[in-house]
């Protein structure tokens, strides 16, 4: 049956002498591979149309009792260009394509969060986008930091972010991994929230302790495949060490 | 049978077309000898030129020990093939610099691992007026024109890239968005 759907590109590559294999992330957070064939001749219909970070919409069909449906048609909906003509935005949204083509089970709203976030990074936003992606990701995945009071004890006293824990502890409660917050708490929840300005209030070290946060956590509730991203991600943004 | 197998590593050679190939060659031995020897000779004789990274039979290749080329303008490109197209087209006269793949983070391909550091070494050493960046119109060749453009940026050279836009011979109306938008933004005007 032929469909019709809205589809981020997550991957291409060259599949014999002139087709090319393309991984997408569909409206439904499905995640299929489309032959694309003829796609890297000059008079291609698909041309630009099937390019990574491309959100299309798609025509496909997918014969029974096969992995891999066929492309029909691709027409570009947005290009997001502004990140493709940034190395150092680039480099995030690949960060946030290879969660999408990683992730074990695609969770429902991953597409959308996917086109918020890198909306967010064509506008002008940059690793900022990442914390907002992941922590929206970890209430996707049912994992969500609690950062109103202490995940142990309820006090409204919170000092500390503790990933084992699975959010913000008190000073009693605190282990000896815990980060001490100070004021990002409120940063975590602005950004939680898609309120990504307050991300240049802060300094520096601070931007690096929360990116150490978000991924440590991530590591830990959802799961050790999560490690790749930091060979991805340029080095700035993510520190090998803690 | 190993030659069907074999003979599936081609690019667009299925199951099908590999028996194809290895019957005729079971009922052409000469042709099938004269396939091996190619092969062979080719392994043993080509290899990397050692300035510019093209395939070559001596080294350095032709192109590079070649003094009537213009030995100011590099054109960098992904792979061999690319030298050819262009050599094919005779529309250049300059040199080459092969890079041997494009970044692609998602590929596990970093700047390190593709031969930018020659590029740079040899934009310190060499003479130059341009280097010419002809990687594909795609995202990771684009991402790689950046990165170029930012690791050269230092030097006293004109950096250019190849421009992009609807190819000849082919519709308007099937240009996509993305082509359509770079077309306008390189159009030129007419000269006298």
């Amino acid at each position: 049956m032929i469909k019709r759907k809205d589809a981020l590109i997550l991957k291409s590559y060259n599949y014999s002498n002139s087709s090319k294999i393309i991984h997408i992330l569909t409206e439904d957070s499905e995640r299929i591979s489309l032959i694309a064939k003829g796609a890297r001749r000059t008079n291609s219909r698909f041309g630009g149309n099937i390019e990574p970070l491309n959100l299309s919409e798609i025509v496909y069909y997918i014969k029974r009792d096969r992995d891999m449906g066929i492309l029909k048609e691709a027409m570009v909906k947005e290009p997001y260009l502004f990140i493709k003509d940034d190395l150092y935005k680039m480099n995030i949204a690949w960060g946030l394509l290879w969660i999408a083509k990683r992730i074990p089970d695609p969770q429902d709203g991953l597409f959308g969060l996917e086109n918020r976030s890198l909306t967010f990074l064509n506008r002008g936003f940059k690793e900022e986008v990442l914390i907002y992606f992941m922590l929206s990701l970890f209430h996707l995945s049912g994992v969500p930091p609690k950062l109103n009071k202490c995940v142990k004890c309820g006090s409204k006293e919170v000092l500390f972010f503790d990933v084992t824990s699975g959010g913000a502890v008190c000073e009693a409660c605190k282990l000896g991994t815990s980060f001490r917050l100070n004021n990002l708490l409120n940063l975590l929840n602005d950004l939680k929230k898609g309120r990504l300005r307050e991300w240049k209030e802060i300094t520096d070290s601070e931007r690096r302790k929360v990116i150490r946060m978000v991924f440590e956590y991530g590591l830990y509730h959802l799961g050790e495949w999560l490690n790749r991203l930091s060979d991805i991600l340029p080095f700035e943004i993510m520190p090998k060490e803690r | 049978m190993r030659l069907t197998e074999a003979l599936q590593f081609f690019p667009g050679i299925g199951k099908k077309s590999a028996e194809r190939i290895a019957f005729y060659i079971l009922s052409n031995p000469q042709d099938g000898k004269k396939i091996a020897e190619s092969v062979e000779e080719v392994l043993s004789k080509i290899k990397f030129c050692n300035i510019c990274g093209n395939i070559t039979v001596e080294d350095p290749c032709s192109i590079c020990s070649s003094h009537e080329r213009n030995r100011t303008t590099i054109c960098v490109v992904e792979k061999p093939m690319d030298v050819f197209a262009i050599e094919r087209a005779g529309i250049y006269d300059g040199l080459y610099h092969v890079l041997g793949g494009l970044i692609s983070p998602l590929d596990n391909r970093g700047p390190d691992e593709i031969r930018i550091e020659p590029l740079i070494l040899r934009a310190k050493k060499e003479d130059l007026n341009e280097i010419i960046i002809a990687t594909n119109p795609t995202t990771e060749g684009e991402a790689t024109a950046l990165y170029l453009q930012e690791s050269l940026k230092e030097f006293n050279i004109k950096i250019s890239r190849i421009a992009q836009g609807i190819p000849v011979g082919t519709d308007l109306d099937f240009a996509d968005d993305i082509t359509l938008l770079r077309a306008m933004e390189g159009r030129r005007e007419f000269k006298d």
